[in-house]
């Protein structure tokens, strides 16, 4: 009785830790979107995770993380070039405009926005300040987007099933 | 000397003249002239129809009783004939002798020869110089012909005379007796030739015998001829013969003379009758004027002046005869009427009145109708004035129809300068004046054509700049859009930043402002599209309740610190497919709810949604059959959804996923026979807001019209007219009943298609996957939704998708969403990729990305389409192209590309279909656009 007591516990236990990571990750996602850091789109890669793909959004999000890091050192190099080659700078913007726009990351997108009209200038300097904006912005995206993955494993590791599967 | 027999009317008819002046050449010529081409002032065929009447015989001569002003009878009226040729002329003679009354006490003699008469006044004078003319005339011709034979016997006299010498000279020994008298004879052969000459004339001149005058010269000859004979009888025979000849034209100019005798007392009658007319017409009479100035002799004084004034009457003679001639088809009425505008005399008279219709008459005894009495008053108006006017008068009368007569009027006075009446010109103009007014109605049209033209140009100037102006705006907005959206999200990340409270006060004003400035801009670009007409209508099927859902979660989304009920009744009448542009249709329900959502603060806004008369008869039974199946409906119900528990998020996809269950099935091939049918479905948005007043309703719809302005609400004025006008567009209408302070219904019909085979089945197929039963949780509707995402795939033909993009996030989302679809995906990472991967294998679909290094995607479609045309890759400025590559085989078909892009403005996508793309995705990739668009490509 004990041990089943002690199992029934234990699984109370996991189930409140369960629902206790489970409302972190829906805060965190919600402030997510209420910040203004995700918007729809987000929503639309987490619809297509399903059984043959269990791993996609994280897939995905470290994908981008991965290979944003790689455009800002691009353009942070572009950038440090004299004469600066604005084209090549505006086409890692466009790069980076494009991964964020795919994964809903709103205001990266906005700040690339900012950088390639500063491109179009051809205002070195603005799209030094711009650039700040971007990697700024993507630092915290970066971070929000580890946290969620961090409490997904979470929710996983404790039995549940991804968060936004039984969302609706 | 007159003779005033009453009513002593002069009809004259040309074959009068004849007798006299028949011989004359260029008179009888007119006359001929005259006879074939008659005058054309009346109808022809009313001068043939009169040809038979009562007027005829008067057209015969009347030469008994005619009398001239009581002059010599026969002379005068032969000589009027030459005045009056018309037929349809009529004179009163009784008023003319009253008109040549006055002048003939008063006048001076040498008026008379005065070569041209100024005034009207002296219209007696002319007539009367016009009668002494036509005897001047008669003389000339006599003395023509006189001189003519004068010269004839002349001629004569010259034979004779040659005869003599002929005879002197003939004998050789002839003169040896005499020879005294034979040079007397050679010396003065001439001078005697001159002397017989004279002899001759004076003979006939002065004697007045001609038998005499001929008796002396022919027994001087004879003295001679004698004398000849006496000298040389017995030797010369063949004189004799000669002497016979001489006597033949002897005999030949005695006859000469004996004519030019019988002239001369003619012409000698003539000059004496000149002399009488000369006395009868003026007072003092001058003395008369000599026939010739060859006939008697002359002090060369009295011949010059009697030349001057022969040259003169010759010349007037010759301007009369010109005159004659010239009216006599003259299209034109002459007339003279007395003060009373009774007519004495008319010339070329309407063909069907007789004199005794005319004369004495005025124009309102004649005839009658429209301008007669204008005609009247206007010549007693010239009469009073007393100066000659003229007037064209429409006339429309029993006597000759409608007409319009130039008609010239000219008053007549007398010596103490009284008006004594009227002379009158008309001519009929009614052609001319119909050519006038038809001109003048051309002209005029012209004119308003021209004006109409001009408006016409300033209107189309208008418009044109109207169009350039909102292609600016256009264009401006959209070159607004995307700097702004950068400022509204910087504004909003620098929202999530430590602010204190007055920045961030500051900072929400800026967001605020800025999202309503976009809202503004979309609005605007919206607008343009629908009025600009470039809006293109889609008829796609579509799930209306999947749609009304939709729309309900966005408004949800939106409602903010508000408790509100939204809902949607759909009646279990509305087809679950219809065929529309469902985008327009959600535009208009986003637009309506959002609206009733702003204006609303309690209660709630409800969707409901039916469908309406006029009903087609195959709906009706449809009903009826749906009724049976009520349980089958799907939204057969209302979905709630409260909108207080504000945190709830609503995740969108479950729409799309549900939706896409639906597609699948009009894919399927066994829904193939398809028959459409136009029904009207009835939406009403009604909400418990505050209300429109009655007054703001006839603006509601206009652009930029605010009803709460002063309070804030926001917005742009634009969504009400963007939504009635795509209504309309649709074909449509939108209305709205209002009551303040308890809420708005806005209410459109629409006119939507729906299939009508197989509803029942669908209706049956459609229960597992896509219905959503009454009052069913939002858990619910995510649950059947996932549940429905892994059947979508199956109906579906596994495409081999290319896909062009150079973004591995982005080749990762669309991997796994075409993953999902049930499609394969090979991507690639430019344009020169696609194109070999091309080469290598073969693809159902290419999806391109247009921002790619190395070959954009639109020169890889640019030479994708050219290759299909042509069959090899190569071209003038291909550079990555592999050379051995070429297809020997058929052309190959045509695949769909499409494309992909982040600039989804107006220009970007014209530049993608331009270069052969089928299609377009605006970035990010989402699944509902991938899925429609492969929906369109792939049915």
């Amino acid at each position: 009785m004990g041990k089943s007591d002690k199992a029934a516990a234990s699984r109370e236990e996991e189930a409140m830790q369960l629902a206790a990571a489970k409302q972190e990750y829906a805060e965190h996602m919600d402030s997510l979107r209420a910040e203004g850091l995700l918007d729809d789109q987000f929503l639309e890669l987490q619809q297509l995770q399903d059984e043959s793909s269990p791993d996609f959004v994280e897939e995905v999000v470290l994908l981008f993380i991965q290979d944003s890091g790689r455009i800002i050192q691009n353009l942070t190099d572009s950038l440090e070039q004299t004469p600066v080659n604005f084209k090549k700078v505006d086409a890692h913007v466009h790069q980076f405009k494009g991964s964020s726009s795919s994964i809903g990351a709103k205001r990266v997108k906005a700040v690339c926005i900012i950088l390639h009209m500063c491109c179009d200038r051809e205002d070195q300097q603005g799209c030094l300040f711009a650039l700040e904006h971007v990697k700024r912005e993507f630092d915290l995206i970066k971070g929000k987007l580890q946290t969620m993955l961090k409490l997904e494993k979470q929710i996983i590791a404790l039995g549940g099933t991804p968060p936004f599967e039984d969302k609706l | 000397m007159k003779k005033p027999a009453s009513g002593a009317v002069l009809t004259v008819h040309r074959r009068l003249m004849d007798s006299v002046v028949g011989e004359t050449t260029y008179v009888k010529a007119a006359e001929d002239m005259g006879d074939s081409i008659m005058p054309s002032m009346w109808p022809r065929n009313m001068q043939a129809l009169l040809g038979t009447d009562r007027r005829k015989k008067r057209l015969d001569p009347q030469p008994t009783g005619i009398k001239w002003l009581g002059t010599t009878t026969t002379s005068t009226t032969a000589a009027t004939g030459g005045v009056f040729l018309k037929e349809h002329t009529f004179v009163d003679l009784n008023h003319l002798q009253v008109l040549l009354k006055p002048a003939s006490s008063e006048e001076e003699s040498d008026q008379i020869f005065a070569p041209q008469q100024q005034h009207s006044s002296n219209q007696q004078v002319a007539l009367r110089e016009l009668y002494s003319d036509k005897q001047a005339k008669s003389l000339t011709l006599l003395q023509q012909k006189l001189r003519v034979l004068n010269i004839q016997r002349q001629e004569a006299e010259r034979e004779l005379l040659l005869d003599d010498q002929a005879l002197v000279y003939e004998p050789t020994t002839v003169y040896k007796t005499d020879s005294a008298l034979q040079n007397h004879q050679i010396s003065s052969k001439t001078e005697r030739k001159q002397q017989l000459f004279q002899e001759s004339r004076y003979s006939n001149e002065e004697e007045g015998t001609p038998a005499g005058s001929w008796n002396s010269s022919e027994s001087g000859a004879q003295q001679q001829l004698q004398a000849v004979e006496e000298d040389d009888h017995d030797k010369q025979a063949g004189q004799q013969d000669w002497r016979e000849r001489a006597r033949a034209l002897s005999k030949l100019l005695s006859e000469s003379t004996k004519r030019e005798a019988v002239l001369s007392a003619k012409l000698e009658a003539l000059s004496s009758l000149q002399k009488r007319i000369t006395t009868t017409a003026t007072s003092p009479p001058s003395p008369p004027p000599p026939p010739s100035s060859w006939l008697q002799q002359q002090p060369h004084l009295e011949h010059k002046q009697l030349r001057q004034q022969q040259q003169r009457d010759n010349m007037r003679r010759c301007c009369d005869s010109y005159l004659r001639f010239a009216l006599r088809t003259a299209p034109i009425v002459v007339g003279h009427q007395d003060m009373e505008l009774r007519y004495r005399f008319i010339y070329n008279a309407f063909p069907s009145l007789t004199e005794e219709e005319i004369i004495g008459k005025t124009d309102m005894e004649i005839y009658k109708g429209k301008g007669v009495s204008e005609l009247t008053e206007f010549k007693y108006e010239v009469l009073r004035k007393g100066c000659p006017e003229k007037r064209e008068i429409e006339f429309d009368t029993d006597l000759f129809g409608t007409r319009t007569f130039l008609i010239a009027v000219e008053p007549v006075f007398n010596l103490s300068g009284d008006a004594i009446g009227i002379n009158f010109w008309a001519m009929d103009v009614t052609e001319q004046a119909e050519k006038r007014d038809r001109m003048a109605s051309l002209r005029e049209q012209v004119a308003v054509q021209k004006a109409m033209e001009t408006e016409l140009n300033k209107t189309i100037h208008i418009t044109e700049e109207t169009m350039q102006a909102k292609e600016m705006l256009v264009t401006m907005s959209h070159e607004i859009r995307s700097p702004l959206s950068g400022v509204v999200s910087m504004a909003e990340v620098l929202a999530t930043t430590d602010l204190d409270t007055e920045q961030r006060q500051l900072v929400d004003v800026m967001v605020s402002s800025g999202d309503l400035v976009l809202q503004l801009i979309n609005n605007i670009l919206d607008l343009s599209k629908v009025q600009s007409g470039a809006m293109k209508f889609e008829a796609k099927k579509f799930q209306l309740r999947e749609v009304v859902k939709h729309v309900l979660q966005m408004a949800h989304a939106s409602v903010k610190n508000k408790s509100l009920v939204l809902e949607a009744d759909i009646h279990p009448n509305v087809p679950l497919e219809l065929i529309g542009d469902v985008l327009r249709i959600h535009q208009v329900f986003i637009n309506l709810v959002s609206n009733a959502i702003k204006f609303t603060h309690n209660g709630g806004v409800t969707i409901a949604i039916q469908v309406v008369s006029p009903d087609p008869p195959d709906l009706a039974m449809e009903k009826s059959e749906e009724e049976k199946l009520p349980s089958l409906l799907p939204w057969s119900g209302s979905l709630t959804l409260d909108a207080g528990s504000h945190k709830t998020q609503i995740p969108v996809q479950p729409n799309l996923l549900s939706g896409q269950k639906s597609l699948n099935e009009l894919s399927n091939p066994t829904t193939t026979a398809e028959e459409v049918e136009t029904i009207w479905l009835q939406c009403d948005i009604h909400d418990t807001g505050i209300g429109i007043p009655d007054e703001a309703l006839p603006t509601l719809f206009d652009k930029y019209t605010q009803v709460n302005a002063h309070q804030n609400y926001g917005g742009t004025g634009l969504g009400l007219a963007i939504c009635k006008n795509l209504v309309e567009l649709m074909g449509g209408a939108l209305n709205v009943t209002s009551k303040e302070n308890v809420g708005s219904t806005f209410s459109f019909k629409l006119p939507l298609q729906v299939t009508k085979e197989k509803d029942l089945g669908r209706q049956q197929a459609s229960k597992n996957g896509v219905s959503v039963p009454v009052g069913e949780t939002r858990a619910k509707i995510s649950t059947d939704s996932s549940s429905a995402a892994p059947q979508s795939s199956g109906p579906h033909r596994a495409l081999r998708v290319l896909l062009a993009e150079d973004n591995k996030v982005n080749i990762m989302v669309a991997q796994s969403m075409l993953k999902r679809l049930g499609h394969t995906l090979e991507a690639v990472g430019n344009g020169a990729d696609v194109i070999q991967a091309l080469q290598r294998s073969s693809y159902d679909l290419i999806l391109m990305d247009i921002h790619m290094p190395i070959m954009n995607g639109l020169e890889a479609t640019k030479r994708i389409r050219r290759f299909e045309k042509t069959g090899s890759w190569t071209s003038p400025d291909s550079l990555e192209l592999s050379p051995e590559f070429c297809i020997s085989d058929a052309l190959p078909a045509r695949i769909p590309i499409i494309a992909m892009t982040a600039n989804a403005l107006h220009d970007n996508v014209e530049e993608c279909f331009r270069h052969g793309m089928d299609s377009f995705i605006a970035k990010p990739v989402t699944f509902t656009k991938l899925e429609q668009v492969l929906k369109q490509l792939f049915p």
